[in-house]
């Protein structure tokens, strides 16, 4: 055995070893978290699910603390985690449950724009696999046709038809693309505890200007779903003020409110 | 291994000396060998000297092997000049340390060396080793009972498997000039497995013992038995003590009866346990149960639940603690199974008592159960089998079982919704078991991942890999196609140069059949490049005239082509002559519709 091949197999085993040390971490606090639960520590669950959920996620892991939030009253929350586990696990019903309840719970709609899943009609993935298999199996036929020396007409036929068909697909494919963004933008308005220990409230002021001071167009309910405003560059608009707050441009799925809202008192469901 | 270490430090004094060396030519060299003192105490150290006269050449050998004598492999040279009465006298002089392993005569027998390619004998020489004398073996004693280690245990067997708590006592005398404990004792020996050793447990002063005054420290040290036979085990420990400067003290002991002692360097000091010979027993085969999972102890067991009246979903507590003394690190949690009643997670572990030993406390392994049912859930009882070895027989505790009552939690009752399925008509207008419970907690993560977005296709390298395959297929086929496309240009080049050839070979030899066979290969020619697909000069006269009317030719061309077809059958098969043809004619005709098809 080579020193080479030595120093390999150490740099493996510290790998190896440093992934099971990450997954003990996140399953310690997990199972800590179920445990604090069951001493009625429901605080101290949250907190342990939370960092939990910072190493990676699961649908349990979201819908376990989406539970806690629904059991301290935190709706906004609740629905975000219920979200969540729902879109890592969109056969489970009991999540689907949970949230309607605590939806009506909370007086807010249930309804969302994530239809999308992985390989649904809906998905850009769906019509990128079609619009490969269709360009792929279209240029094989065509380059059939041309070894075996068809006549031009025929040949020219079948092109034409292969490049309208690419380019229906395309089309479908661009819509799909920008349906999944504007899911990917979906956020949900959560309670805020800017104010140190202050209650929270699950009024959330929709303003209109990025300032504090600044006086509210309309306002949402904790659990609302709102969707992040692009700017004409593609970006979302954000602003960061004096203060170093954070800022971000949100309206209704029916664009009837529309303002700025605090990066703290938005949930984002995919991404952030 | 010491020998050629010996051959290598001799070979470099010999590069060294050829670098520096004085040769002293005229001068006889002899060689000489002594042991300085050739006498002591077996508890000393002697030098073996060998000194070269009359060269600075370093030798080059091999120092024989003596029983009982150790040498030094890390000879120190010296080399010097001198004149006497005006005569120039050099010499070189290595000088080995030696220490004796008993008392005896040592001789180191007669041995060559190498100098300058002349072998030369070296003498033998004795040493003479005596008994150590009284003092000498009262500061022996001394420095054997200065630190010492002690570990005494309760029983001298165990059982394979066992755990024996005993401490591990260090002696030092308060006269040894100790500076700190290195480390924490050191396990000897594979067959035993002990508790990790950190920082001693207990300290004591002024603790008598052969006379002396001591300071004691003591680490609680756990052995298990990894397997059976008669084992070894042993402990070491290291501590920094000052040693003595002066290399003339009057005995070899660095410590003792030292003016400046307290003032030397300092030296590491290992002190050792001597090795215990301990006996494993194997643990008896017969009576042990089925589910006895290693456990070697004395213990007490008991289940518990927090609370025994819960809603579902609601996580319960299910502690099973084992309290006594044994291998508590050996012991494995119960195995729990989740049923149709409630789920289980893994166990937690908690152990109360000594975290270090793991001998003696209180071990509980603390399950989450999650009722799915409600109503009067049963747990089941655990079997906890174990070996006692003090009275040598395996035990089994078993715990009660425990009940709990399970409440329905929240339940969704949304009448219109599609969440109550199957309404059970027999129940009557009571509420249907299949309404759902909400909000219940999961006792285990599930898959784990790493986002929460949907990686898009374009970034698997699977998509990008299956698509090189219809690439590779769409990129042969065009270019065989081609190929295949050059070739049959060639062909038809070639071909149509040939029956052009034939053609004007026909009108100058006026072979009419010729022509029009020519001619009608030509036009056969002509029309496939129409349709590939379709082998012309399978056709026959009508069947070609069919086709180029197919092909929306000319109705006149038709009929010249026609016409001259005709003509050409009639010639092959029918009365016309052929002397009446005008060739130069026909040619030109010919040549037309070609040009035309």
């Amino acid at each position: 055995m080579t020193k080479h091949f030595r120093y390999f197999l150490f740099l493996v085993a510290c790998s190896i070893s440093l992934l099971f040390a990450s997954a003990n971490s996140k399953e310690q606090l997990f199972y800590d978290a179920v445990r604090l639960e069951a001493t009625g520590d429901l605080e101290n669950a949250i907190i342990n699910y939370e960092k939990a959920s910072l190493h990676q996620s699961s649908a349990n892991l979201h819908a376990n603390l989406a539970n806690l939030y629904y059991k301290t009253n935190d709706y906004g929350r609740s629905i975000l985690n219920f979200r969540k586990a729902i879109l890592l696990d969109k056969k489970n019903r009991d999540f689907r449950y949970n949230l309607e309840f605590v939806c009506k719970t909370a007086q807010v709609e249930a309804s969302s724009l994530q239809k999308i899943g992985y390989f649904t009609r809906n998905s850009s993935n769906f019509w990128k696999a079609i619009l490969a298999i269709f360009f792929w199996s279209g240029m094989l036929v065509l380059s059939f046709v041309f070894f075996r020396g068809f006549h031009r007409k025929t040949f020219f036929l079948m092109f034409t038809g292969w490049i309208t068909g690419n380019i229906a697909l395309s089309i479908f494919l661009h819509f799909s693309i920008k349906s999944e963004d504007l899911t990917e933008r979906e956020i949900i308005a959560i309670e805020s505890f800017s104010n140190g220990d202050q209650n929270s409230t699950n009024i959330i002021n929709l303003r209109r200007f990025a300032a504090s001071s600044s006086s509210a167009n309309s306002s949402v309910k904790a659990g609302e779903i709102l969707v992040l405003e692009k700017s004409k560059k593609g970006e979302i608009s954000g602003h960061t003020s004096e203060n170093k707050q954070e800022w971000l441009l949100v309206s209704t799925p029916d664009r009837r409110k529309k303002g700025w809202v605090l990066k703290e008192e938005v949930g984002w469901i995919i991404a952030n | 291994m010491i020998f050629m270490r010996q051959i290598l430090l001799l070979s470099i004094f010999l590069v060294q000396g050829s670098i520096s060396s004085i040769s002293i030519f005229g001068q006889n060299i002899r060689v000489e060998a002594s042991f300085s003192p050739s006498s002591i105490s077996s508890t000393s150290r002697s030098t073996y000297k060998v000194v070269v006269h009359g060269t600075q050449q370093n030798p080059q050998g091999t120092i024989p092997k003596v029983s009982g004598l150790r040498i030094s492999n890390n000879p120190q040279s010296l080399r010097s000049a001198n004149f006497i009465n005006g005569v120039p006298s050099v010499r070189v002089e290595l000088s080995f340390q030696t220490m004796p392993e008993g008392i005896g005569t040592y001789t180191v027998p007669s041995w060559n060396i190498n100098i300058d390619g002349k072998v030369l004998r070296v003498p033998q020489a004795s040493l003479q080793v005596l008994a150590p004398s009284q003092s000498e073996k009262k500061a022996q004693q001394d420095l054997r009972q200065a630190a010492f280690l002690e570990f005494p245990l309760e029983k001298p067997y165990l059982f394979e498997g066992e755990t024996m708590l005993a401490p591990l006592t260090l002696f030092i005398w308060d006269r040894l000039p100790v500076n700190r404990i290195e480390n924490a004792p050191i396990k000897i020996g594979a067959s035993f497995s002990s508790n990790k050793l950190g920082k001693w447990s207990e300290e004591k002063r002024n603790v008598g013992r052969n006379g002396k005054l001591y300071s004691t420290f003591t680490w609680p040290v756990a052995i298990t038995a990894a397997m059976a036979g008669t084992k070894q085990i042993g402990f070491e420990v290291n501590l920094r003590v000052r040693v003595n400067t002066r290399r003339n003290s009057p005995f070899s002991s660095p410590f003792f009866n030292d003016p400046f002692f307290g003032f030397g360097r300092e030296e590491s000091l290992t002190v050792s346990l001597p090795t215990k010979e301990i006996e494993i027993k194997p643990l008896p085969i017969s009576n042990r149960p089925s589910n006895f999972s290693g456990a070697i102890g004395s213990f007490q067991a008991i289940a518990s639940v927090d609370t025994k009246q819960v809603e579902i979903g609601d996580p319960v507590r299910f502690n099973f603690s084992i309290e006594g003394k044994g291998n508590f690190a050996a012991i494995p949690a119960p195995n729990l199974e989740s049923s149709a009643e409630f789920k289980i997670g893994p166990p937690g572990f908690l152990f109360q008592g000594d975290e270090k030993s793991k001998f003696e406390g209180k071990q509980s392994f603390e399950y989450i159960i999650t009722p799915i049912k409600s109503g009067s859930i049963t747990l089941p009882s655990i079997n906890f089998a174990y070996f006692d070895p003090n009275l040598e027989k395996y035990n089994t505790i078993s715990t009660q079982k425990i009940n709990l009552q399970v409440q329905h939690g929240e339940r969704w009752s949304k009448p219109e919704s599609k969440i109550v399925f199957e309404k059970d008509n027999s129940l009557n207008g009571k509420e249907a078991e299949t309404m759902i419970d909400l909000f219940q907690t999961a006792s285990d993560p599930g898959q784990w991942y790493n986002s929460l977005k949907n990686d898009g296709l374009e970034k698997k390298t699977w998509f990008w890999m299956i698509q090189t395959l219809p690439l590779t297929g769409a990129i042969s086929l065009v270019f065989f196609g081609w190929k295949k496309r050059n070739k049959i240009a060639d062909d038809f080049r070639l071909k149509k140069a040939t029956l052009s050839r034939k053609l004007k070979e026909s009108v100058e030899n006026r072979d009419a059949i010729g022509f029009f066979r020519a001619f009608k290969d030509l036009i056969r020619l002509q029309i496939s490049l129409r349709d590939r697909t379709i082998n012309t000069f399978a056709f026959s006269t009508r069947e070609l005239v069919q086709f180029i009317k197919k092909q929306n030719t000319e109705k006149s061309l038709v009929g010249e082509i026609e016409e001259m077809l005709s003509l050409g059958e009639d010639l092959e098969f029918g009365d016309t002559n052929s002397k009446e043809l005008d060739f130069k004619k026909l040619q030109t005709k010919g040549s037309e519709i070609l040009k035309k098809l």
